[in-house]
C-alpha cells in the first residue's frame, strides 16, 4: 500500500506542466537522435546532460529518462528502414525489419516496434518498481564491507559478462578504477597523482571523461571509417496496419519483455545481450519460426519489446544498490551525482519524492513515446537520412560545450578531448569504454567503503561477514567462469578438428 | 622505490607523455622479432600503456604518508592505488596471454587516419582560439571548416548552420543557462577600445 501511495504521489508531482514538458522533450530528442546510426542512447542522454546541470534534480532526471526510452525504441528505426542498427541492440530487429520494408511491409514492421516498445517499456518500469523498493530496503542493512564486495560483485561481472574479450573488458574496469584515485584522498587529505595541477586537486571531473569516451570515442572511430561521398538508401512505402492488428502479438511482446527486464537487471549483461536472447527465444517457440530472417513480425516485436523493457530492468540495480548496470545508466547515475545525489538504497529514504517521481516518469515517457512516436512516424523515418557532415558537426559542438559548461572550464574541454582519444583507441582495439566510466563511478564508493571497513573490523570484515563473504566468493566465481568456458570451447573445437582428421 | 616515486610524481605533464612513449616505443621494438605478435600491437600497445600507468602509480604511491598516530588504524592513502594496481597485474598477464598465442582477433586495419588528424587538429585549434577570439567566432570558423572537410559544399548550408549554433549556443546556453562562455581577449580589447 505504502508503495502505491508513494507511486501516486510521484505521478502526481510529474503529471505538472515543467515535469510533462521535460519527459515530451526527452523523449522527442531521444527518438531524433535514437534514429540516426552512430548516435547510441548513452551518447544522446551524455549529450542531453549538460542542459540538466541548473534543473531541478527530478525535471532533469525526468529529461534523461524520456530520452533514454525514446532512444531506445528509435534505435530500432533505421534497422527497419535502411538496414543500419541504430545501436547494437537493435540488430536483431534488422534480421526480420529489413525484409518486412524490402516486401512493402515497412509501416507494419515499424508499428510493431512502437507497441512492443510500449508494452516492454510498461513491463520494465512495472518490474522496477516492484523490485527496487524491497531490494533497497534489504541494501539499507548493508555495512561497509557488503557494500565493497558488492562494488566488486558488480565490476566483475560487468566485464566478464562482457563477451569474448572479457580480459580487456577488466583491464578497462582497473584503468577506471586507477583514475578514480587521482586527486584528494576522501580520507586523508593527501594529493595524489595531481603532478602539480591545481586542477586536478579534486581528480577528473566524471562529466568530460563520460561525454569524451562514449561522444567524441565513437566519433572519431566513425570519421576513421568515413567516406565523403553521400551514401543514398534505398527509398521504401509505409503503410500502416489498424490498431488490432498488434493485439495478435501480444503473448511474444510479453515474453520478449519478461526477457528483456530479467537481463537488464544482471549488471554488465546489457540490452544487445537480451535483444538476442529474446530474438532466438521467440524463434524457438514460434509457430512460425521458419518465416524468422524472412520478414517475421514475431521477430521484430521480440526485439523492440526486449530493447525496451531492458531500460527498466537495468535502473533496478543503480537504483537499489548504487551499482549502474549499463553504459546509458552510468550516465544516469553521473547526472545524479552531479546534483549531489548518491544514488543507491539511501535514495528511497532520503529522496522518495525524486525516486518515485522517477518511476512515474517512465510510466509517462513510455506513453510519450508511442504517441510521439505515432503522430512523427513519417518524420522519424526520414532523420535517418540527416546529412553526415552538419551532424557531426553538432555532435562535436555538444560534446565541447557540455565539457565546458559543466565547471566554465577549458581544463575539461581538454580533459574531454584527450579522453575522446582514449575512447576512439580503446575502441579500435576491442577494449570497451563502459567498465571504465564504471570503474571512475564506483571508485570513489569502493574506496570510502574499502578503508571503513578495514577501520572497523579489519581484513577479517571481509569474510565474517556473510554478505560480504557470498558477494566475493560470487565475483571470483564470476571472474573464474570465461576461464571454464573457454577452456571447454577449446576442448570442443580440439575433439571436433580431431574428429575430422580421423 | 621512494626515490623513483618522487622523481616520477615531481616530473611535469608533458615529461610524463614523453616517458609513456618512450615506454611505448621499447615494447614495440621488442615486439620486432616476434612475427606471430604482430596482427596484435594495437592492442598490446594500449595494454602496455594501461601497465605503464599502473606501474608510475605504484611507485608514486610510496611517496603518500604511511600510518601514523594521527590516522589511527586508518588505512593510509597508498591502499587503494596499490590495491588496483596487484588486481592489474595478474589482469594484464591474462590480456596477454591470448595475444601471445594469437588467438585474439588481430588488429582492424587503419582507416582514415588522415580524416582523424586534421579534424583533431581543427578542434584543438578552435579549442586554443576561445580564449583570443571567444567562442562564438572560433565555433563558427569550426564549423565552416569541419563540414568543408567532411565534404559538404552548399553555401547555404554552410552559411546557415553557424548562424544557427551561435544564436543557439547565445540563447540557450549563455542566457537560459547562465553558462560563461569565453569572449576572448582580442574582442574584449576591441570592445574596450571602442568603449
Amino acid at each position: 500500500m505504502e508503495l502505491l501511495r508513494n507511486l501516486f504521489d510521484g505521478t502526481v508531482l510529474m503529471m505538472g506542466f515543467m515535469p510533462l514538458l521535460m519527459i515530451f522533450i526527452g523523449v522527442a530528442v531521444g527518438i531524433v537522435l535514437g534514429t540516426i546510426p552512430g548516435i547510441s542512447t548513452s551518447m544522446a542522454v551524455a549529450l542531453l546532460l549538460p542542459f540538466t546541470f541548473t534543473m531541478n534534480p527530478l525535471y532533469g532526471m525526468a529529461l534523461l529518462l524520456g530520452c533514454y526510452k525514446g532512444g531506445n525504441y528509435s534505435g530500432c528505426i533505421p534497422a527497419v528502414t535502411i538496414n543500419t542498427p541504430g545501436t547494437p541492440s537493435s540488430v536483431p530487429t534488422l534480421f526480420d525489419g529489413y525484409p518486412m520494408a524490402k516486401s512493402g511491409r515497412g509501416g507494419e514492421a515499424l508499428g510493431i516496434l512502437l507497441w512492443s516498445s510500449f508494452v516492454g517499456g510498461i513491463f520494465g518500469t512495472l518490474v522496477l518498481v516492484l523490485f527496487a523498493t524491497p531490494m533497497a530496503r534489504w541494501a539499507l542493512n548493508f555495512w561497509s564491507a557488503e557494500y565493497f564486495a558488492l562494488c566488486v560483485l558488480g565490476l566483475a561481472s560487468v566485464a566478464t559478462l562482457g563477451g569474448k574479450h572479457w580480459q580487456k573488458a577488466l583491464i578497462a574496469v582497473l584503468f577506471g578504477l586507477l583514475l578514480n584515485t587521482m586527486g584528494t584522498d576522501p580520507l586523508l587529505g593527501t594529493q595524489r597523482y595531481t603532478f602539480g595541477l591545481i586542477r586536478l586537486f579534486d581528480g577528473f571531473h566524471l562529466m568530460p571523461i563520460l561525454i569524451g569516451l562514449f561522444a567524441l570515442g565513437e566519433l572519431f572511430h566513425n570519421l576513421e571509417n568515413y567516406k565523403t561521398s553521400d551514401q543514398k538508401h534505398e527509398k521504401h512505402t509505409y503503410t500502416y496496419p489498424k490498431l488490432l492488428y498488434y493485439w495478435k502479438l501480444k503473448w511474444e511482446m510479453l515474453r520478449a519483455s519478461v526477457v528483456g527486464t530479467l537481463v537488464g537487471i544482471l549488471p554488465g549483461a546489457g540490452s544487445a545481450i537480451a535483444s538476442f536472447l529474446a530474438y532466438d527465444l521467440e524463434k524457438r517457440v514460434s509457430k512460425n519460426s521458419a518465416n524468422f530472417g524472412k520478414g517475421a513480425p514475431e521477430g521484430v516485436a521480440a526485439s523492440g519489446a526486449s530493447d525496451s523493457a531492458n531500460t527498466g530492468g537495468s535502473l533496478v540495480p543503480m537504483l537499489a544498490l548504487g551499482i549502474p548496470g549499463a553504459p546509458t545508466v552510468a550516465v544516469l547515475m553521473s547526472a545524479l551525482m552531479i546534483h549531489g545525489i548518491n544514488p543507491g538504497p539511501e535514495m528511497f529514504r532520503d529522496q522518495p519524492t525524486l525516486v518515485y517521481g522517477m518511476f512515474a516518469s517512465m510510466f509517462i515517457a513510455s506513453t510519450f513515446v508511442l504517441f510521439i512516436g505515432w503522430a512523427g512516424l513519417r518524420v522519424w523515418v526520414r532523420t535517418t537520412n540527416v546529412k553526415k557532415p552538419i551532424l557531426y558537426t553538432f555532435i562535436f559542438l555538444f560534446t565541447i560545450i557540455g565539457s565546458f559548461a559543466i565547471r566554465n572550464s577549458m581544463f575539461d574541454v581538454g580533459v574531454c578531448i584527450a579522453f575522446g582519444l582514449i575512447g576512439w583507441i580503446f575502441k579500435r582495439f576491442g577494449y570497451p569504454v563502459a567498465p571504465v566510466v564504471l570503474g571512475v563511478v564506483l571508485g570513489r564508493i569502493m574506496e570510502m567503503n574499502f578503508r571503513r571497513a578495514i577501520m572497523r573490523d579489519g581484513a577479517a570484515g571481509f569474510y565474517t561477514r556473510p554478505l560480504a563473504l557470498i558477494f566475493l566468493i560470487l565475483a571470483v566465481a564470476a571472474i573464474v567462469y570465461p576461464f571454464i568456458q573457454q577452456y571447454r570451447a577449446e576442448r570442443k573445437a580440439k575433439l571436433i578438428t580431431e574428429d575430422k582428421r580421423e | 622505490m621512494v626515490t623513483m616515486g618522487r622523481w616520477l610524481a615531481g616530473l611535469a605533464w608533458p615529461w610524463q607523455f614523453v616517458l609513456l612513449a618512450v615506454f611505448l616505443g621499447a615494447v614495440f621494438l621488442l615486439t620486432v622479432p616476434f612475427k606471430k605478435i604482430h596482427p596484435f600491437r594495437g592492442q598490446l600497445m594500449v595494454l602496455a600503456a594501461i601497465t605503464w600507468v599502473g606501474i608510475v602509480f605504484y611507485l608514486i604511491s610510496f611517496t603518500f604518508p604511511g600510518r601514523s598516530i594521527f590516522t589511527g588504524n586508518m588505512p593510509p592513502s597508498y591502499t587503494i592505488p596499490r590495491l588496483w594496481v596487484y588486481a592489474l597485474i595478474p589482469t594484464v598477464i591474462l590480456t596477454l596471454i591470448p595475444i601471445i598465442r594469437g588467438k585474439n582477433d588481430p588488429d582492424p586495419k587503419w582507416g582514415n587516419l588522415k580524416m582523424v588528424g586534421i579534424v583533431l587538429t581543427a578542434l584543438v585549434i578552435s579549442v586554443g582560439l576561445f580564449n583570443y577570439i571567444g567562442y562564438y567566432i572560433s565555433s563558427a570558423l569550426f564549423i565552416v571548416v569541419l563540414m568543408w572537410i567532411l565534404g559538404c559544399r552548399s553555401k547555404v548550408e554552410l552559411i546557415a548552420v553557424p548562424a544557427g549554433w551561435v544564436v543557439f549556443t547565445y540563447f540557450v546556453f549563455a542566457q537560459l543557462l547562465n553558462v560563461r562562455l569565453p569572449v576572448g581577449s582580442i574582442i574584449t580589447n576591441i570592445m574596450r577600445g571602442f568603449a
